[in-house]
């Protein structure tokens, strides 16, 4: 499938450009825009760094750690137990790589990317909206199923017509009441990754944004027209509708203007069409820059530029060659979501331990350990269903009752986990009372953690031979490894007391119940 | 935050859970109820969801064809009069200020909600606390067994950029136990035992090789929500100790028993609770809905202002009522009237507030203010003075914006203390 992909590219580049493709010197440049090769260079800059600032590096994670890693990261969820053995007992050298392709090519990575994306741009919904939301996860979900570049996803959020009923891609800008201050805020946040709405009500102080720049942005808004017939909503635009500065009746109309300065040239183009055309043009690389630095802050915690959406002179990218290569690479890709990943992935940066070194502790910067990230709500809920055994193939989680039913489950832990805000990506690690008495007494983890004849795991259990199975058992489905010796022994001890088979199982679920609630279960680490 | 990551905090942080996770009852030592203490304050936010009509409520136009049906009737104070659907509450108008001319500009629910309930405009960046959370962060205490903020009935609007740790604690239901505040029923005191010695071990053993704040903050808020659990404040929640006939008198409704919950949580040292009530947003049948819910509202407010007044809470205890804007005064062709942002009422009782008072007054149709505009920077303002809350501290974004508690446009409303 990865091939044929390849494959399929080659032969456009091919018919693109075959005075390249004849080229050794291009066929050099080929290789050395690989996800490996990207990657490699990527290593180089970081560990001249981490010498420079003589920073030991923590070291690579294990196994297990990278198998649980890049299942959350990438399809959102803690890997199957079955799983868990086979990639351990793998001996191919490059087994994470490969880890990596199997999980970009299945349906759960393209829904997960829609979750992830939808959850930024349109917030998660609630009550009967939730149900556009739905429609609009399905329309990223079947983007991301069929490889659209991510130019063109964004190029039809931002100028998306007609109702939700025709076109579910209108509801980014019905989530922002088609308001050209609004969608101007939440356009440069995400896809310039600039907070250029602060210059809004005045000039920044100490940069170099103006109002004149938030109001020339907003002016590609100021024709989209919101209207609405009962329930449905149309979003259109129209031939006239101007912005004035400072949103006021009696300031100047401020004409279209570009955030690099530039203006649009006449063309037949909406408004909203000649910012995506600017937007998602190569030459524009702030776009990709953004982007890739999103993904790269989702992979690995924090943002090369952090906050991911503070660009600006005075907060620089800590490695600015790397951001730079990044956001080349993924437009030469064609805007590859996959690329990306499977290039962040393959960095020595991603793959190392989140245990301190003797001297990075402290280390907030420079990505020289794995930094430690607290579940959302959807990766927590999947997860849990996971570790019950209640999936046993990727069709379950796609099956529509199935993922109905969990919309209910998620939408409980949801409204403890995540009441802050849907928008930004701002991780809260402390998480609140109400989250720990959800995880601690909620009847979900109560019904999960019960063990009975109908469930998965008391089966599992039951064909266990020894204490230190069950022990085992219940730590790779839920920690995806095997417990430690010591940790053997001690949880060994609580089962000595239990004579009836009724007491075992009930430290069994008592042990269940713990290791879903610890720490390492709560944090992709 | 900084000592934790200090050996002495560290070794603190572990005593601590020792204590906590592995005691079966749980620390009544440190559980010492916080008894509201002289000069403590707190506030109790009845929020009116859906805006509610200021002209059927306390700004009432008996002589204008916008007045509509209601009939104003005299209170406990000579020259103010109020709507006849509120006699209880007219009996309590010595505590009460009624400002008649609050004034703003967001008609949507959304935006006016987030507006009257932070204070602050909505920004696509920057999330604003709601009041409640900026109390919490304030004046409450974080090692307390119950949380700072409650918010009943319908959620309160979160803690922004202040953190999900000022974030309203949530209760859906006034007259339910918090939920998940009690062990499931399979499980005895000797198996939550059992689970929080195994939590123990495996928490140890993470942090023992992570070593960072996160892993260790994690264990900190399930030590909250264990002493939350077995917190003697708890009983606070519990309305069944209240007589039959206190019970009564808020009313047997959501509201009523959310009013009656917050003063008890007030009792036991919550800074700020908000009770909310749907059901006002009247595009139709404006009169015979706004009859209901004054029916609702009327019983509760009034016994909440006797109460906390007979128990000497009012002294320090803010009472505010609004919603997020008032409604039309012309009655459109349903009979309803719709969102008007321009003029709408609130009203302050205790901490300081002098009841008993008008201020500001909106023109005789209703539709403009025609006296002293209040903002909604200039409410918050006035709160935080009752609440001693330094409004222009400034509070920081993630991404380091400064923010001050309260706009730098909103000035207290000063007649309000005089």
């Amino acid at each position: 499938m990865n091939y044929i992909r390849f494959h399929i590219f080659g032969i456009l580049v091919c018919l693109a450009t075959p005075v390249f493709a004849q080229n050794p010197v291009f066929a050099q440049n080929t290789r050395s825009h690989t996800p490996e090769a990207v990657a490699s260079f990527i290593d180089q800059q970081m560990a001249a760094t981490w010498k420079a600032e003589r920073i030991t590096p923590s070291n690579p994670c294990l196994d297990h750690e990278f198998l649980r890693r890049a299942c959350l990261d990438i399809v959102g969820v803690i890997p199957a137990e079955k799983a868990v053995s086979q990639f351990l007992a793998d001996s191919k050298p490059n087994k994470r790589e490969l880890l990596v392709d199997e999980l970009l090519k299945t349906e759960t990575y393209s829904r997960y990317a829609a979750v992830t994306w939808s959850n930024l741009l349109v917030g998660r919904g609630k009550d009967a909206e939730a149900l556009l939301h739905g429609r609009f996860r399905d329309w990223l979900y079947e983007q991301f199923r069929t490889d659209k570049g991510f130019d063109q996803i964004i190029r039809k959020v931002l100028t998306a017509t007609g109702t939700a009923l025709e076109e579910p891609a209108v509801l980014w800008a019905l989530h922002h009441d088609t308001k050209p201050e609004n969608l101007t805020g939440a356009a440069s946040r995400v896809f310039l990754g600039t907070q250029i709405q602060c210059a809004q009500c005045h000039d920044h102080p100490f940069e170099e944004r103006t109002q004149e720049e938030f109001y020339g942005m907003a002016a590609f808004f100021a024709r989209a027209t919101e209207s609405r017939v009962l329930f449905v909503q149309r979003v259109s635009d129209t031939n006239s509708g101007e912005i004035r500065l400072g949103g006021m009746p009696t300031g100047k109309i401020v004409p279209p203007q570009f955030t690099d300065g530039t203006k649009p040239a006449r063309s037949r183009y909406t408004r909203r069409q000649q910012l995506a055309n600017w937007m998602v043009d190569p030459r524009n690389k702030q776009f990709a820059k953004a982007i890739a630095n999103r993904v790269w802050s989702r992979m690995l915690g924090r943002g090369l530029v952090d906050p991911v959406d503070d660009f600006r002179s005075t907060n620089a990218a800590v490695y600015p060659e790397v951001l730079q290569r990044l956001a080349d690479e993924f437009i030469r890709s064609g805007y590859d979501m996959k690329f990306l990943v499977r290039t962040i992935s393959q960095t020595r940066a991603y793959q190392l331990s989140s245990r301190p070194s003797r001297n990075n502790k402290d280390d907030e910067t420079f990505f020289s350990k794995a930094a430690i990230r607290r579940l959302n709500p959807e990766q927590m809920v999947a997860s849990v269903v996971m570790s019950t055994g209640l999936v046993n193939d990727e069709k379950t989680w796609d099956n529509p009752v199935f993922r109905l039913l969990l919309q209910v489950v998620l939408n409980d832990f949801i409204f403890v986990f995540d009441n802050m805000d849907e928008t930004t990506e701002v991780s809260e690690f402390r998480g609140t009372i109400a989250q720990a008495l959800m995880m601690m007494n909620s009847k979900h983890i109560t019904n999960a953690t019960k063990l009975n004849l109908l469930s998965p795991l008391f089966r599992k259990l039951a064909a266990c031979r020894t204490v230190n199975d069950k022990i085992d058992l219940l730590f790779r489905i839920t920690l995806s490894r095997s417990p430690t010796n010591a940790e053997l022994k001690r949880y060994a001890q609580y089962f000595q007391g239990a004579k009836r088979s009724s007491d075992q199982l009930a430290v069994c679920e008592d042990l269940y119940w713990a290791l879903l609630n610890c720490n390492e279960f709560t944090f992709n680490y | 935050m900084n000592n934790l990551m200090s050996r002495r905090g560290l070794l603190k942080l572990s005593l601590g859970a020792t204590a906590s996770l592995c005691l079966p009852r749980f620390l009544d030592e440190e559980l010492q109820a916080r008894e509201l203490a002289k000069g403590d304050r707190a506030m109790i936010l009845l929020w009116m969801n859906g805006g509610p009509s200021h002209l059927d409520t306390f700004d009432l136009k008996p002589n204008h064809p916008n007045g509509g049906e209601f009939n104003p009737i005299r209170t406990s104070v000579s020259d103010i009069d109020i709507c006849e659907h509120l006699p209880k509450l007219a009996k309590q108008m010595e505590h009460v200020a009624l400002l008649r001319s609050m004034t703003s500009k967001e008609g949507s629910h959304e935006r006016g909600r987030y507006l009257v309930q932070s204070g602050y405009l909505p920004l696509p960046n920057t999330v604003h606390p709601a009041l409640g959370a900026v109390i919490s962060d304030e004046l409450g205490d974080s090692s307390s067994a119950i949380p700072d903020f409650v918010s009943v009935t319908v959620p309160s609007l979160g803690a922004g950029f202040l953190g999900m740790q000022h974030a309203a604690f949530h209760l859906p239901n006034p007259e339910a136990k918090p939920p998940n505040a009690s062990l499931p029923p399979h499980v005895n005191d000797d198996r939550f035992r059992r689970r929080l010695g195994m939590l123990k071990s495996l928490e140890e053993g993470f942090i023992a090789t992570r070593k960072t704040q996160d892993a260790k903050s994690h264990f900190e808020v399930y030590q909250q929500g264990v002493r939350l659990m077995q917190a003697k404040e708890l009983a606070a929640f519990d309305l069944e100790q209240e007589k039959d006939s206190v019970r009564d008198a808020y009313g047997r409704t959501p509201f009523g028993q959310g009013c009656l919950l917050a003063r008890r949580l007030v009792e036991v040292g919550v800074k700020c609770v908000q009770v909310s009530l749907n059901g006002w947003d009247t595009h139709l049948q404006n009169f015979s809905a706004n009859r209901d819910q004054m029916g609702i509202l009327d019983p509760a407010y009034a016994s909440l202002l006797n109460d906390l007044s007979e128990r000497g809470l009012l002294d320090n205890t803010l009472v505010v009522c609004m919603g997020e804007f008032g409604r039309t005064p012309k009655i459109n062709v349903l009979g309803g009237r719709d969102h008007w942002p321009q003029t709408w009422s609130a009203s302050m009782a205790g901490a300081g507030i002098r009841g008993g008072q008008v201020v500001g007054k909106t023109s005789p149709d209703g539709t403009d203010v025609a006296d002293r505009p209040i903002s909604v920077p200039d409410l918050f303002a006035t709160c935080c003075q009752a609440l001693r809350i330094d409004a222009e501290k400034q509070n920081h974004t993630a991404a380091g914006r400064p923010i001050s508690i309260v706009d730098a446009n909103g000035m207290a409303v000063k007649e309000l203390f005089s």
